[in-house]
């Protein structure tokens, strides 16, 4: 039995963590299909019949828009003998027929039935043979599962984050809302799914994993992650972090600095002046939209999101895709052109955090130093008045906050991880 | 030789082939600067108005890309990537390309270019293999000479979780 509250300390963790295949399958269980995971946004499945196939942790999954208008997710399974159902990416389907046997489900998961049933006795009960369900709900478009067990709700699971994060992402939107339709970009990394997790909200590395970018071109993230910066970093509980800038674009007063400005941003801007009346508006446009990971597995960075998929021990993806404001057409624009230049494998930012994540699993083969060091800022932190921790944007609050997450679900049920 | 080219000059016919023929040879001439790090000479290959596209899932100018770089993001991409701090072109991919089957078509003062391409990437323990089609739209210069107006790397597993590619397609 691992014991997990001696391998993950406050201001420490050990490699192991990183590199154990047995940590890995526990994590599947107790992590990822015991908690709540981002799937999809609603927007990817606008009609009835609409699916996409996702993984969540190493389980496949179609997440699928009902006749009835509801959105599930259910296990890409046939319940005959396993055989993957869904093998696109994405469609529209309301009957599903397994390849292998010809069984056939609705998309609601209910098997409606399965070629010469004279061969199955008076005991085959189709009703048993539904595909597994996970239980799934929505906050602000986005869906989310658990694929085990029971819990908080999501709403709960997320808490201060739904407010903090999702509700202050859509305020960008003159409609409220966002959409994921802009294509999705996928990019492979040889390393632990927590050690990109952990580099979400890292806002020590930016002046340094990112400085060909600045030698090259104009940027504000020098300036943003700055010690002497007023962004800060917020642990908000339950795991989910953030890199909050609004601090520092307020005092600089400039609205859209989060993208930079441009004359092609008028219609966006007179849009959300009629939408949320002009002082409200200014203030959103100077704050900008979040930058968090929601735990364990969903990135929400400004203008784009990215969702970590574990592949094994030493392999994960990152799956990415710009973020459209709703009614926002001129931003959306802006967003994608700066986007695909900074993000996925080819990407100006991206490609070096992907470098340094691979780099990271390597330096882990060395046996010593044997744990790896989160202490950074912890004599400075602050408490909110509701338990957040606040600090400066370079300290590792947000790694700690992470942690302490993990190791609740880690050692959550005493030793059974199937509970 | 003269003589030749005299003669081909006369005919609308072989003047179209002939712009045709040079068009391959430029992308053969383009495959081999990439591979050989010549830098310089490359982005001199530009029209000002030029593009260099790797398009992500759908192949569709509007959807997200790889990428989709204007004239001037071409400069910083070679920039950064020559860059002391551009850690994953430290080192840099070794690269070598093999560009075949092309096929010349004549569209007004341009000329399409279709091939198909097979590169290795060697960098740090990894060797990576990429292929597909690349599109080259060429601007023809009055006396002949040619400017990429557009290069477009449709990569054949472009929908799949791709290694990080920080060199030149």
């Amino acid at each position: 039995m691992i014991d997990y509250a001696a391998l993950v300390q406050t201001d420490r963790v050990n490699s192991r963590l990183y590199t154990d295949p047995t940590i890995f399958d526990e994590e599947m269980q107790r992590i990822w299909r015991q908690g709540w995971v981002f799937v999809a946004h609603e927007s990817e499945l606008p009609e009835p019949g609409d699916y996409v196939t996702r993984t969540v942790g190493v389980d496949p999954v179609i997440v699928s828009r009902g006749r009835d208008g509801e959105v599930r997710v259910l296990m890409n399974r046939c319940t005959h003998r396993a055989n993957l159902l869904c093998e696109m990416p994405s469609g529209n389907a309301l009957y599903m027929r397994c390849p292998y046997h010809g069984w056939t489900f609705k998309n609601d998961g209910a098997l409606i039935g399965c070629p010469f049933p004279g061969g199955y006795g008076a005991d085959f009960v189709k009703e048993e043979l539904s595909l597994v369900q996970a239980t799934a709900d929505t906050y602000q478009g986005f869906v989310f599962a658990r694929l085990a067990g029971d819990g908080p709700t999501l709403r709960a699971w997320l808490g201060r984050a739904a407010t903090d994060i999702f509700d202050r992402l859509v305020l960008s939107s003159p409609e409220g809302a966002v959409e994921l339709n802009g294509g999705w970009i996928h990019h492979r990394v040889a390393a632990n799914w927590k050690v990109v997790m952990e580099n979400e909200t890292d806002g020590y590395h930016p002046k340094f994993v990112h400085a060909s970018v600045f030698a090259v071109a104009k940027s504000n993230l020098q300036e943003i992650y700055d010690e002497r910066s007023g962004s800060r970093v917020r642990d908000l509980g339950g795991g989910h972090t953030e890199l909050d800038h609004a601090p520092h674009y307020r005092a600089t007063g400039k609205r859209l600095d989060w993208l930079g400005d441009s004359p092609s941003l008028a219609p966006y801007i007179e849009a959300m002046v009629a939408a949320h009346g002009e002082e409200q508006a200014t203030q959103i446009l100077i704050d900008g939209p979040p930058h968090a990971l929601i735990f364990p597995n969903l990135f929400i960075s400004e203008g784009f999101l990215l969702f970590i998929e574990p592949v094994g021990v030493e392999q994960t993806v990152q799956h990415s895709t710009p973020i459209y404001f709703k009614g926002a057409d001129s931003l959306n624009h802006r967003i994608r052109i700066k986007m695909q230049g900074s993000i996925g494998p080819a990407g100006m930012l991206l490609a070096d955090d992907t470098e340094m994540y691979n780099r990271n699993q390597v330096g882990l083969r060395a046996h010593q130093p044997e744990w790896l060091t989160l202490r950074r800022g912890l004599g400075r932190e602050t408490v909110e008045a509701d338990g957040v921790r606040n600090s400066n944007i370079t300290d590792e609050t947000s790694q700690r906050g992470m942690w302490a997450q993990y190791l609740e679900m880690m050692t959550a049920n005493g030793s059974n991880p199937s509970l | 030789m003269a003589a030749t080219r005299a003669s081909k000059g006369a005919s609308p016919t072989s003047a179209v082939a002939d712009v045709e023929a040079s068009a391959r040879e430029f992308v053969q001439h383009e495959a081999r600067l990439l591979d050989d790090r010549r830098f310089d000479e490359w982005e001199a290959l530009w029209a000002p108005d030029g593009t260099y596209w790797i398009p992500g899932e759908r192949d569709d100018l509007e959807a997200f890309a790889l990428v989709q770089d204007n004239r001037n993001r071409i400069t910083t991409r070679i920039r950064q990537m020559l860059d002391a701090d551009r850690h994953s072109q430290r080192p840099p991919s070794r690269t070598a390309r093999t560009v075949g089957g092309s096929q010349a078509t004549v569209e007004d003062d341009e000329v399409l270019v279709r091939s198909s391409f097979v590169l290795l990437e060697s960098r740090l323990d990894k060797l990576t293999q990429w292929g597909g089609v690349y599109e080259h739209r060429l601007r023809v210069l009055e006396g002949g000479a040619l400017l990429m107006r557009l290069k477009k790397v449709l990569l054949v597993n472009r929908d799949q979780a791709l290694s990080t590619m920080a060199f030149l397609l």
